[in-house]
């Protein structure tokens, strides 16, 4: 007997000896994280809309969804049926690139929405402002007013919480990531700097970030809170997409001498000014991805833009066209029919971005920093966005052999809308998140295997065609973002 | 005026075939006959059968008659990733096993008597290069390789001569051949995109040549060196793409280089007794001559703008390696066999940066042992077995610009039975 116990002993060492098992990150551990209850606060991001709608096969890899999976809690969104609420924009051709967008549809969201008697654990709300964390108007009114749908169907009722942050402290959350303020920015961006006419001002969004922080703060004293910063709109193809096509367009005019040719298009706020700067040195001036419906009407005596935009207000053309103003002049090649200012950010509004862009993301930090370092609580984590986008602009982002950037469409980081990420970069942006978690707080979650989420879809095989030829994008394509910014 | 506008700025697809890196350490094979692989591959100093043409052509003059050699290698490696790293991940990948069974054959003659004594010639095929890696089709690593399959030949008329019975020197041409194959996910859109090249090289030439030194009556020396060889490699493209992505990545014809790096061997041999022989070989391989990889489309953006596929040049770095070995036999006269035994340490020339899952090399300890016996009088049968046993390597240095981003640890080993026959007339 006490040989065969030695024995044991013998073979039980061996085995020891042998089980070197390989765990090269260290073995995956939340730290002290509980997970227990997450909820996320945010916009249209942290909600998981791309493609300019909002519908269950995105919010499926909705950045927190995905950063829930990785924790192994449950985390209820309120997922909307296929094709989703909002203009859901699909690509129809790669070759030429070509997208459309679909009739309008407002779908509600699926079970649970009746029989959930709580709220979702994703409170990203598409359109949603800084304001919006903490202010108590009604959603249904807020809706309406505001022509968004999303505060109704995510917020449903005030009986669950008066605002977002009370709906979130409801939950008596463990953990909560909030990533706002992207909106504050980007109404007044993706208009042009037309509508509204300047970014929210940078004391209302401290006010507003500031609010909502110290009310989570206080509300979930013991809860770990990630905060994530703003992205500079360089790195977001909405913006970076169309000028170079522009200026590849323009250096080809027929024996132009190369930056010869200068596109004429109307500064901020005035009705017939122009400007000749050298339009290519991109960093002056950028176009949204709305311009690009009228990048074939360049030269063309055309007064499209106007025409569209009239139908668009319903109003008559004569009331939407400044009197001076000539649609027979060559489109954004002469002075008198300039490339409009809803279609353009001049250096003036780019200005206003990058410094409102600085200034909200120097609040972020000064809340967080006045937040932290109280004894007994985890401090708040700050998640560098804005340092991730600006990567992967810069040099791209490789995983596993896989190359992600900022171009449109072949970048593979943003949704065809230009400016919602896709399925792919939301969850470089989870494990953006999940890689704070582990430095801040001494976890070593696991991130998500990005090679395992499905790419842009492409279309179908019988809408592609055999030439290439040019881009197009019908007018409106990009409408619903524009407006879904809109504060 | 101008209509339309040109979609030429609208930047695509970079389709960079990273980490294509086919040939290295790993895929160099230094055992070409069972006889000098149950000794380690320390063998350059005698060259003793006819496996000379590989290991130097000099020992060729110190043979006898007329003699074929035929056989092969059966190579069976094994790898483990375990990662990634950069992802927090500790998941386990095991690479998909095969079995590689590269053949080696010669047929020698040596004149030892009359006007061409000292006068041997021989012709000889080798595979220097033959191995391949074949991971699991959803393998986290897909986009950098699913499967890299290669295969060369080089075949080496050789001419040696024996200028007294203490020095001979040798020369070999040798007429290389090759194939490779790669494939690998491209997952930007529809995941059932992938690439797979095909190639052949065009036949290359090379030399080798070595010279076999017998200072005393029972030392002997060897050098030998075999030249570095450009290979140029024509071959096609598949993305297998979805329709709507077919006229962007036509594939078509691909063209690459590769340079395989000169090596050469030089060793020390001690016959103490009549039945013991040792040697000891140190092994350098140029490796740092294959510092990139270019793969350039034929039909690329730069000739048809239509067109998004484009070249890629990969940079990889590597280092000049060493292999030290140190073998030895013994005839047992009695029981009418040579039991062999040896070791060998091969350092790898593929820097951290560049450590890849095409080619998860390590340094490597070889533990050999083998046995050779006259099944009739002039028949020889040679066994060899290796045990290569890959050091742990863990790299967090690919997520630099222009590294595949798959940090993890690799574990490696792989286990080879070597079998010659040799007839002599």
């Amino acid at each position: 007997m006490r040989y065969a116990s030695f024995g044991l002993c013998v073979l039980l060492a061996l085995c020891v000896g042998c089980s070197d098992e390989i765990t090269p990150s260290g073995p995956n551990s939340l730290g002290p994280i509980d997970p227990s209850v997450y909820v996320a606060i945010g916009n249209s991001v942290t909600a998981g809309y791309q493609n300019g709608a909002l519908y269950e096969g995105a919010q499926l890899y909705s950045y927190p969804k995905l950063i829930a999976d990785r924790l192994g809690v449950s985390f209820v969104q309120p997922l909307i049926s296929e094709p989703g609420t909002g203009e859901r924009i699909t690509l129809v051709s790669l070759n030429p690139i070509q997208l459309v967008t679909s009739e309008k549809s407002l779908l509600p969201v699926k079970s649970p929405y009746d029989t959930l008697s709580r709220p979702y654990d994703n409170l990203g709300i598409p359109g949603a402002v800084s304001l919006d964390a903490t202010d108590e108007t009604d959603f249904r009114q807020k809706s309406t007013s505001r022509g968004n749908p999303f505060f109704t169907l995510i917020l449903r009722d005030q009986k669950y919480g008066k605002s977002v942050v009370k709906q979130a402290l409801a939950r008596q959350p463990t953990l909560v990531t909030f990533w706002l303020g992207n909106n504050d920015v980007l109404g007044f961006a993706t208009s042009g700097g037309t509508s509204p006419s300047a970014p929210v001002p940078s004391n209302a969004f401290d006010i507003s970030i500031t609010s909502a922080l110290t009310a989570l703060r206080q509300g979930a004293p013991q809860a770990f809170i990630l905060v994530g910063n703003i992205p500079d709109i360089n790195a977001i193809p909405f913006f970076t997409t169309v000028g170079p096509i522009i200026s590849a367009a323009l250096s080809s005019l027929a024996g132009a001498p190369p930056g010869s040719v200068k596109l004429y298009y109307q500064l901020h706020g005035m009705t017939t000014g122009t400007d000749t700067t050298n339009f290519m040195r991109l960093k002056n001036v950028l176009i949204p991805l709305t311009g690009m419906t009228y990048v074939p009407s360049i030269g063309l005596p055309t007064g499209k833009w106007y025409r569209d935009l009239a139908e668009k207000l319903k109003e008559p053309l004569v009331n939407v066209i400044p009197s001076r103003i000539d649609t027979t002049k060559p489109f954004g090649l002469d002075p008198r029919n300039p490339w409009p200012d809803a279609l353009v950010l001049d250096i003036q509004e780019l200005t206003s971005v990058s410094s409102a862009i600085q200034a909200y993301n120097a609040s972020i930090e000064g809340a967080i920093n006045r937040l932290n370092n109280k004894p007994g609580q985890p401090n708040i984590a700050l998640v560098n966005i804005r340092r991730l986008f600006n990567e992967a602009a810069d040099r791209g982002i490789t995983i596993a052999g896989e190359t992600f950037t900022t171009q449109f469409i072949s970048g593979g980081l943003f949704s065809f809308d230009g400016i919602h990420p896709s399925s792919k970069g939301q969850a470089i942006i989870a494990n953006e998140f999940i890689r704070t978690m582990n430095e801040t707080y001494g976890a070593n979650i696991a991130q998500v295997d990005v090679s395992k989420i499905p790419g842009l879809p492409v279309p179908l095989a019988k809408n592609a065609r055999r030439k290439l030829a040019f881009w197009t994008a019908a007018s409106g394509v990009f409408d619903s973002i524009v407006r879904l910014m809109q504060p | 005026m101008h209509r339309l506008i040109p979609l030429t700025s609208v930047a695509w697809l970079v389709v960079a075939l990273a980490g294509v890196d086919v040939f290295a350490g790993g895929f160099q094979l230094n055992e070409h006959g069972a006889r000098s692989m149950a000794q380690a591959g320390a063998f350059c100093a005698r060259a003793s059968d006819p496996s000379a043409l590989f290991f130097n052509p000099a020992g060729l003059s110190f043979q006898r008659g007329t003699t074929i050699m035929a056989g092969a290698t059966f190579i069976a490696p094994r790898y483990i990733f375990y990662g990634p790293i950069n992802l927090t991940r500790n998941d386990e990948w095991e690479m998909k096993r095969q079995v590689f069974f590269p053949p080696n054959i010669y047929v020698t003659n040596t004149w030892n008597d009359g006007l061409l004594k000292g006068l041997g010639v021989g012709i000889g095929l080798v595979t220097p290069y033959g191995l391949g890696t074949k991971w699991d089709d959803e393998w986290i690593g897909k986009s950098i390789t699913r499967q890299v399959d290669l295969q060369t030949y080089y075949i080496m008329p050789t001419v040696s001569y024996a200028v007294n019975d203490a020095l001979a020197i040798g020369v070999g041409a040798n007429l290389v051949l090759s194939r490779v194959m790669l494939s690998r996910a491209v997952t930007t859109f529809d995941p059932s995109m992938s690439l797979e090249l095909d190639g052949t090289g065009k036949p290359a030439f090379s030399w080798n040549a070595g010279i076999l030194v017998h200072p005393l009556e029972n030392l002997s020396l060897g050098f030998t060196y075999r030249a570095r060889t450009d290979v140029d490699f024509d071959g096609t493209a598949d993305f297998h793409p979805p329709a709507s992505l077919a006229s962007l990545f036509p594939g078509g014809d691909v063209r690459t280089s590769i340079a395989m790096p000169a090596t050469w061997f030089a060793g020390v041999a001690w016959t103490p007794t009549e039945n013991l022989q040792v040697e000891f070989d140190v092994q350098g391989i140029g490796w740092s001559a294959y510092d990139k990889l270019t793969i350039d489309f034929v039909n690329d953006a730069t000739v048809n703008p239509t067109v998004k596929q484009s070249d890629a040049v990969m940079p990889k770095n590597y280092k000049d390696a060493f292999i030290f070995r140190f073998g030895a036999e013994y005839a047992i006269p009695l029981l009418g066999i040579t039991v062999r035994g040896g070791y060998f340490y091969d350092l790898n020339p593929v820097p951290d940066e560049h450590l890849e899952p095409i080619l998860p090399d390590a340094n490597r300890h070889g533990l050999c042992i083998g046995f050779g016996m006259n099944v009739l009088p002039n028949v020889t049968l040679d066994f060899a077995y290796n045990d290569l046993l890959f050091q742990e390597r863990t790299t967090t240095k690919t997520t630099y610009p222009d590294g595949v981003a798959l940090d993890g640890t690799y574990r490696g080993n792989a286990q080879l039975v070597g079998v010659d026959i040799t007839y002599r007339f």
